[in-house]
């Protein structure tokens, strides 16, 4: 009898773990390949001038240029850079491939003293969204698999969607400096995107999903929104108080001239 | 006796963990921005020179670009267009270049030396005057928000959390002076942060609490255009942090005079950026490639080199990082 009950729990645990295996790998990661390469434009605003002030846009090539482990994770390495080569800001990102999730991050930047970097590891245990806090690469990224909170309740018309709130995941970051640690609360909010978005993906359509991301900090009162479309490298369009970003479109391929190392620009 | 001595211990054994705790940190930045000018719009020195120091920096400026490319670029001409508003006698007395002298401060090594250009001389003073201008628009990070005066504008923000936390992210780990607006109202003053000393104490019987005493050393602009070096004050301040029961800050708040005397916003520039669309912020007539070839280098040099292309590897190397191992 106690054979019996004890296969019955394990059979129960394996049913358990292999649901939340299926539901795990059913939402959205993007997916890319070694030698991809996509650009984002990001408009700055200047926000100590009255009124809205934009910052002339900059782009940022964002390029996969390899496949490492790290902590027995196969991640990607994704060098993130401008084209406009006169600014020496950078960063290079290891991101889980399995669901992106940051690994660790290299943040680059200009002194005068010439260029620094600095590097932080991420508990790759405690996922949370990766915020561009402290460096103009728009490197923000939601915690993935993206999952559309409108598909379990998708009613006869449609609709259900726009009318059922998405349930906000809370992200606890926790941040160490100079001997002290301070957290902050990330929330993320996963819906399908609002009719107003709707122009956005016109030059991405596709025939996957699309999502519409929230990423909000209580305190700070401004929150980032993304709009994620299946089959595009990254998010079409990230928009807060301070920057609006968006994914240029892809063009056909032109011929450069050869560099000799990796770079492109 | 002894059981006096006992119980005496047993009492602060027990309390010693609830009893105030202190600790303290600190940040430098070498080598620290530089003081410099902030080119005062009523006074135009960019445009006049001053007694002692003819021609003016843009003057000089516009005469190495023509025998660069054979065509005056016309910095001067635009800067003393009143229409502009970068040069205006009538203008306030503190009207002036403050920001981009701040941002130039960070961005950029001291001008040290006389750098001789196409037989042209650019004092240290001409120089420092140029990057002025050309940072006056900066892509930069800003955290808080600027007030306004708005009903809805938060006058105790910056926050002291976040202010503690940008100080220790920026400062004490060595990445970069920060630009405070120095003044909590309406007022905008720049001044770029380099150093911190701060120390705090929990309250008795209080471990939610970080009772805070922070000093600032900013670089001061109140200097001759052909000052060296640098100059700074310090202003103190006080605040609480809130801590979490995991001992995580979660908030702050300013106290005593630091109510009234705390940094509005802070700003970090990372590079240059042109005129944003209709403004005319900074002169439009610089162009960054001529003003790196007049202020980098060697102290002496005719310039005839072309514009080497630079691949954004070499920026990996130049922090000092190996693309080979990265990728």
């Amino acid at each position: 009898m106690r054979n019996k009950l004890r296969i019955f729990l394990l059979a129960a645990f394996t049913c358990l773990m292999l649901a939340g295996t299926l539901y795990a790998n059913e939402g959205f990661v993007p997916k890319w390949n070694v030698g991809d390469r996509w650009v984002l434009e990001a408009s700055y605003r200047d926000m100590r001038s009255p009124g809205e002030v934009w910052m002339p846009p900059l782009q940022w090539v964002f390029k996969v240029r390899s496949i490492k482990q790290i902590a027995d994770q196969d991640c990607y390495v994704l060098h993130v850079y401008p084209k406009n080569s006169t600014l020496k800001v950078q960063a290079v990102l290891w991101l889980a491939v399995a669901d992106l999730r940051p690994l660790r991050v290299i943040d680059i930047y200009p002194t005068n003293e010439g260029v620094k970097s600095s590097e932080r590891d991420i508990d790759p245990s405690d996922p949370q969204p990766l915020l561009a806090e402290d460096t103009l690469v728009p490197y923000d990224l939601p915690v993935f698999p993206l999952v559309r909170a409108s598909a379990s309740v998708q009613n006869a018309d449609g609709f259900a969607a726009y009318r059922s709130e998405p349930k906000e995941k809370k992200f606890a970051k926790v941040t160490k400096v100079g001997g002290l640690s301070f957290k902050r609360t990330i929330g993320q909010k996963n819906k399908a995107p609002e009719k107003q978005y709707a122009d956005t993906f016109a030059a991405y359509r596709s025939a996957g999903a699309s999502f519409q991301v929230e990423l909000a900090e209580p305190r700070s009162n401004t929150s980032l929104i993304q709009l994620w479309q299946e089959g595009s490298p990254w998010a079409i369009s990230s928009e807060s108080v301070a920057r609006k970003i968006r994914l240029l479109p892809p063009t056909p391929p032109t011929p450069l001239p050869q560099t000799g190392n990796g770079g492109d620009e | 006796m002894m059981k006096k001595t006992l119980l005496l211990i047993l009492v602060v054994s027990l309390f010693a963990p609830l009893a105030v705790m202190a600790d303290s940190a600190s940040g430098e930045i070498k080598p620290a921005p530089w003081s410099g000018d902030w080119w005062s719009r009523k006074k135009g020195f960019l445009i006049k020179g001053w007694p002692g120091h003819s021609p003016s920096p843009f003057e000089k400026y516009d005469a190495y670009v023509q025998s660069r490319t054979g065509r005056n670029p016309g910095t001067h001409a635009w800067e003393s267009n009143i229409r502009n508003g970068h040069y205006n006698p009538k203008a306030e007395n503190w009207e002036g270049h403050c920001n981009g002298w701040a941002a130039a401060a960070i961005l950029t090594p001291e001008p040290r030396k006389r750098h001789i250009r196409n037989g042209i001389a650019f004092e240290t003073a001409d120089q420092k005057g140029i990057l002025s201008e050309i940072y006056m628009n900066t892509y930069c990070k800003f955290y808080g928000n600027r007030y306004w005066g708005n009903a809805n504008d938060d006058i105790d923000d910056i926050y002291p959390d976040e202010f503690h936390r940008l100080l220790s992210e920026y400062i004490a780990s060595g990445k970069s002076a920060i630009i405070c607006d120095t003044a909590y109202d309406r007022q905008v003053w720049n001044f770029p942060a380099f150093k911190f000393e701060s120390s705090w104490t929990t309250g008795w019987f209080d471990s939610s609490k970080l009772k805070v005493k922070t000093t600032v050393y900013y670089v001061d602009d109140g200097v001759k255009p052909d000052f060296i070096g640098t100059k700074w004050f310090s202003t103190t301040y006080t605040y609480n942090l809130f801590l979490d029961g995991n001992g995580n800050i979660v908030d702050g708040e300013w106290t005593g005079a630091s109510k009234k005397n705390h940094p509005d916003f802070v700003w970090v520039p990372t590079g240059d950026a042109p005129n944003p669309n209709g403004s005319n912020q900074e002169n439009p007539c610089f162009d960054p490639k001529f003003v790196k070839e007049i202020t980098d280098g060697p102290e002496n040099r005719d310039f005839r080199g072309d514009d080497a292309f630079r691949s954004p590897d070499a920026v990996i190397m130049e922090a000092g990082l190996d693309p080979q191992d990265l990728f």
